[in-house]
């Protein structure tokens, strides 16, 4: 059985995310998923386990999903438990600019964070951008968000713990 | 007394990127009489603005602490003190943590997933008269109160939002509210 993510792009309509599933779902079993409208479009993004290889997988996906531009990619073998890391929501916003993406989400690989998931979004001329940010224990927070502050000049940054309630 | 607000503001209300929104506001006396005029602005701008249930003066590019509210007739609402104008409010009591989804006219197409105390406690005084406050909110008046304070220590939803999936866009376009008519002095 191989392991693979699934990517499905195309015009955003109702019975989207059904037709991929109910694709995907005759081809194998389905894993984790994200589906998300950006830019008017809907993308979704799968993990999935199927018996046939990639190459069948893509070309069964594509012929079921004419209207959506599918990817297939093999999944290596799930890597080493991930070190302890303490869980933060981090908010940036401000004007939005170019470099503004590459310059937060490379300070935060500096600092040895692991971004579990991102949501950007441009409305008019304001960037807003969301990361749930995975920061090594013994975490230094005051000092990634000063380099983050001073990096992002002009910027709000807001950092904060994520809070589940756990019931 | 500073008024910080670069903007003038011919309709509607500014939007961010703007650094007005920003800023921490400051106190006031509520007595001045320039406050209790831009009291009655922040009023008939709420008052404009279909749907509006709140505004916060450094929405108008006012950086004074003033804020109003009015969730009357809002299908959310429990507690409701009706039209509410406040000067230099504070929020003594927070209990009940509660998610909720929440949209800003000064952040035209997005909302956000946001936790806020769903009863609270907040003192604050009245424009003019210069009255002591203490209002007691639950539920969705409890909410835009803290909103509005929000604005006037220069934190937007946004800065709130409970995670990456939190963020939405209204529709994935320009909101009406949004390209209000604001020039810069």
């Amino acid at each position: 059985m191989g392991l693979y993510a699934v990517t499905a792009v195309g015009r955003d309509r109702p019975g989207a995310i059904a037709d991929v599933t109910r694709a995907l779902a005759d081809f194998g079993a389905i894993g984790d998923s994200a589906a998300i409208t950006l830019g008017g479009r809907f993308a979704m993004t799968l993990v999935a386990s199927a018996p046939d290889g990639a190459d069948r997988l893509r070309e069964g996906l594509a012929h079921r999903l004419p209207g959506l531009t599918v990817t297939v990619a093999d999944l290596a073998s799930r890597g080493p438990d991930a070190p302890e890391r303490l869980a933060y929501v981090l908010t940036v916003h401000g004007p939005s600019r170019a470099p503004t993406l590459p310059v937060l989400t490379g300070l935060l690989a500096e600092a040895g964070c692991d971004i579990t998931s991102l949501t950007t979004r441009a409305p008019g001329e304001l960037l807003v951008a969301v990361a749930d940010v995975g920061i090594p224990a013994p975490a230094d927070v005051a000092s990634l968000m000063r380099r983050v502050a001073t990096a992002l000049d002009g910027y709000r940054v807001a950092l904060h713990p994520a809070e589940p309630v756990v019931m | 007394m500073e008024r910080t607000g670069v903007a003038r503001l011919v309709e509607g209300v500014i939007t961010a990127p703007h650094p007005v929104l920003t800023r921490p506001a400051v106190r006031v006396d509520p007595e001045d009489t320039e406050v209790a005029a831009a009291a009655s602005r922040l009023l008939a701008a709420m008052r404009g603005l279909p749907g509006c249930r709140g505004l916060a003066a450094p929405q108008l590019g006012i950086g004074w602490r003033l804020m109003c509210v009015d969730v009357s007739g809002h299908p959310l609402t429990r507690s409701c003190a009706g039209e509410l104008v406040l000067v230099n409010p504070e929020i003594v009591e927070a209990a009940r943590w509660e998610v909720a989804r929440e949209g800003c006219p000064s952040v035209p197409g997005l909302t956000a997933d946001v936790r806020r105390a769903g009863r609270v406690t907040v003192r604050g005084v009245r424009p003019y008269t210069g009255e002591p406050l203490t209002i007691r909110s639950d539920a969705f008046e409890a909410r835009c109160i803290q909103h509005q304070i929000d604005h006037l220590n220069g934190l937007l939803f946004l800065d709130r939002a409970i995670g990456a999936r939190a963020v939405h866009g209204q529709g994935g376009g320009r909101s009406r509210l949004n390209g209000n008519l604001l020039t810069h002095e």
